[in-house]
């Protein structure tokens, strides 16, 4: 009986293995499932409360969360950036289209929140394609290699996938999330003051602070969006060219396991979590003016960043705000113009 | 929800400690029915080898499903809540709420019953309890 053992772990062990994997993934898979169907329903449910009958609306909605855009060719590299700008500005006006046909009824602020809900369900439909797609792969060819590659970055994706899952409350209910800790400290030192719309879906404060002048950029809230504070940067820089002494940017930043939630460091350099082309405004403005620009940035987790604000992030505002009041008061002086960027998504962010 | 939530803690600690007192005696029943053999053949040599590569089969398949109960019976969420804080912009009256649909961040809220002026929402937070570290791994 015992010799019976050995040999079967010897001669099968690895297929034995490969079925553990393969049982353990589809078991996962199964969850991704639910969890981009769920996602779905609480769209259309939502949706429904915004003058959709439910049951076209599923429809609409299976077809919309294959949502893509391709990114720009970057093998001749001259003017990528004005070509990525143009296509996430399509993708953009796709996604509002598809929102307004999903929630005709829904007003502004509500309209970015579904768009925001519409964006996670389209990252979970992804997700579980993709893990769907390497598990039937690596059946067919009955490859050890994919299997266990996609075993082993599981746990990761269900991370990922829980957490836009999770995020999907935060947007249906308008709650602040972690992303949003720049705005909510731009938010702050406006002190709701005086504000205009500067550019399409984004603000900027004007204030007086220890005999300084501030500008202060952050998105339009309360709905979800993140505006163009690189827009903005560059509209206010070519205005008040170097009258401006100092640009100070805050925003959100991944954290290494192990560091704090909350944390703040502090450092030089664009610190804006976009696709390219806001960054790339920011440095070449700042750059043409040889503006000096500090970086404080509030640290959190992936998961942390996209879910509801947690206790740690929210109250690590007031501190952020102390640092800015500091940089402000040794490194500018009176009279001077300063430029403060809160970066991030505003949802449930006012101003 | 908060009245859910501990009907299933209660519910799925007597599941898990039920779990393991049966692990445990099926453990003890495996060993003594191992041993038994093993001790009236004490001159088998081979034979006692084998008992002790079962026996640690054995508890190592025991701690498995003792793992797996664990992942599956005991809820990780434990309760959250999403807080908001609502303070005067005059003076410094301020009070902690639960959120409701609707709240946002500098949103006028009221007037304040100290003084007349406007209470705003100051924070709008999640507050999780310290001790579920469990809570913040994800469930898979
Ligand atoms: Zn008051």
């Amino acid at each position: 009986m015992f010799l019976v053992f050995m040999a079967l772990m010897t001669l099968y062990g690895q297929k034995i293995q490969l079925m553990i994997w393969i049982s353990e993934i589809e078991r996962r898979l199964r969850k991704l499932e639910k969890m981009a169907l769920e996602s779905k329903d609480k769209l259309a449910e939502t949706a429904s409360s915004f003058g959709r009958e439910k049951k076209g609306v599923l429809k609409d909605i299976e077809s919309f969360t294959k949502y893509f855009i391709i990114s720009p060719v970057d093998l001749d590299p001259a003017g990528v950036l004005k070509r990525l700008e143009y296509l996430l500005d399509m993708g953009k006006s796709k996604l509002e289209e598809y929102t307004s046909i999903l929630a005709p009824k829904a007003k502004d602020s509500e309209l970015d929140n579904f768009e925001n809900m519409l964006l996670a369900c389209v990252a979970l439909d992804y997700i579980y394609r993709v893990v769907r797609h390497f598990l039937i792969l690596g059946k067919k060819t009955q490859s050890t290699l994919i299997i266990m590659q996609i075993h082993m970055q599981l746990p990761q994706i269900m991370e990922i996938a829980q957490s836009y899952f999770k995020a999907l409350e935060a947007f249906s209910k308008g709650l602040p999330i972690g992303d949003g800790i720049g705005a909510l400290v731009a938010f702050k030192l406006g002190n709701g003051g005086i504000y205009k719309e500067i550019v399409r879906d984004t603000i900027v404060y004007e204030r007086e602070l220890f005999g300084r002048k501030l500008y202060i950029i952050k998105a339009k809230g309360p709905g979800g969006t993140v505006g163009k504070p690189g827009e903005a940067v560059k509209k206010i820089v070519n205005r008040e060219r170097n009258r401006l002494k100092r640009v100070i940017i805050v925003d959100a930043a991944g954290k290494l396991e192990g560091e704090p939630t909350g944390e703040i460091a502090e450092g030089v350099g664009a610190a804006i979590g976009d696709p390219g082309p806001e960054k790339y405004k920011i440095e070449e403005s700042i750059r043409k003016y040889n503006i000096p620009i500090d970086a404080v940035i509030i640290k959190e987790s992936l998961v942390e960043a996209i879910t509801i604000m947690k206790k740690e992030i929210a109250l690590s505002a007031d501190k952020v705000i102390r640092k800015i009041q500091d940089i402000i008061k040794s490194r500018t002086m009176e009279g001077d113009r300063v430029l403060v960027i809160g970066v991030g998504n505003t949802i449930g962010v006012g101003q | 929800m908060a009245l859910d939530n501990e009907k299933v803690m209660k519910i799925s600690i007597r599941l898990v400690s039920l779990s393991f007192t049966l692990i445990l005696t099926f453990l003890l029943l495996s060993y003594i029915l191992l041993f038994l053999p093993s001790s009236l053949k004490a001159e088998n040599r081979t034979y006692s080898f084998q008992t002790i590569l079962m026996m640690i089969l054995a508890s190592s398949t025991a701690l498995l499903l003792f793992k797996q109960m664990k992942n599956v019976l005991i809820p990780r969420k434990a309760e959250e809540k999403i807080l908001s804080i609502l303070k005067c912009n005059n003076c410094d009256y301020s009070e902690t709420v639960e959120f409701k649909k609707g709240f946002f961040i500098g949103k006028k809220v009221k007037e304040c019953p100290k003084c007349k002026g406007d209470v705003t929402v100051d924070l709008i937070y999640l507050e999780t309890p310290k001790r579920s570290k469990e809570a913040s791994k994800p469930q898979t």
